[in-house]
């Protein structure tokens, strides 16, 4: 091989390593780019999952004398476990 | 995709669980014969809400052992104490900490638990009791 083979061969590896290291750092952006993109996504998902059900919960800000109530027995009324709650109050007082 | 979907799905049932049923409620959720109902935000004023548990006994029989459970030994009168959350049992003093207001009503056969977290909530609670016993009587 001669000097200038050599040579020709040393640049060229230089330009192999640098398209590489260059390669590899665009690979590492867009896998960076990804991320972020993913989690905006995410946050952006996760924002309207938490919104939308909390439209239909009942809480705190309702008109209502109460938020909600649990029975372990099917077809109670509502309103009739809330005024028991109030007259139970009543009875001790 | 499905990383997404696992992310809805939590999102909406992490928010639904904070709105719960007390352990109380769960304990006696599954007895065939006490009815059991929990008013989550029981309204006392208009910036205080308490949960509530009511144990209803669906016959006399069970009253009498819903009765031996809580150490009521009136049968007539109502009875009331402050009851420790986990053990609503056993009569306490109110020392700030989180307890139970109980009622036991024999004549409804129910017991109603109020989940008093702080010292507004109890003073809420006495003060809604003085109001509407006023109301009650002044109606009469």
């Amino acid at each position: 091989m001669t000097d200038e083979q050599f040579e020709q061969l040393w640049q060229q590896a230089k330009v192999d390593g640098l398209v590489r290291e260059l390669a590899e750092g665009y690979s590492g952006w867009l896998r960076r780019r990804r991320r972020v993109r993913n989690m905006a996504v995410a946050a952006v998902i996760l924002l309207t999952a938490v919104s939308v059900p909390a439209l239909f919960m009942p809480d705190g800000r309702n008109n209502k004398n109460y938020e909600h109530v649990f029975c372990n027995r099917a077809g109670a009324n509502d309103e009739q476990w809330v005024q028991l709650a109030a007259d139970m109050l009543l009875e001790d007082a | 995709m499905k990383k997404y979907l696992l992310i809805l799905v939590l999102a909406i049932l992490l928010p639904l669980s904070v709105c719960g049923q007390s352990e109380l409620y769960r304990r006696y959720a599954s007895r065939a014969d006490v009815t059991v109902a929990q008013v989550s935000g029981f309204q006392l004023n208009d910036s205080v809400r308490v949960d509530v548990v009511m144990l209803t006994a669906d016959s006399k029989s069970a009253w009498t052992q819903l009765a031996m459970e809580f150490d009521i030994r009136s049968d007539e009168g109502v009875s009331s104490w402050l009851g420790s959350i986990d053990r609503p049992a056993k009569r306490t003093r109110w020392s700030g900490r989180p307890l139970l207001r109980v009622i036991a009503s024999p004549k409804r056969r129910t017991i109603a638990f109020y989940r008093l977290e702080n010292e507004t909530q109890y003073d809420a609670l006495l003060e809604y009791q003085t109001n509407n016993m006023k109301n009650k009587k002044q109606e009469k």
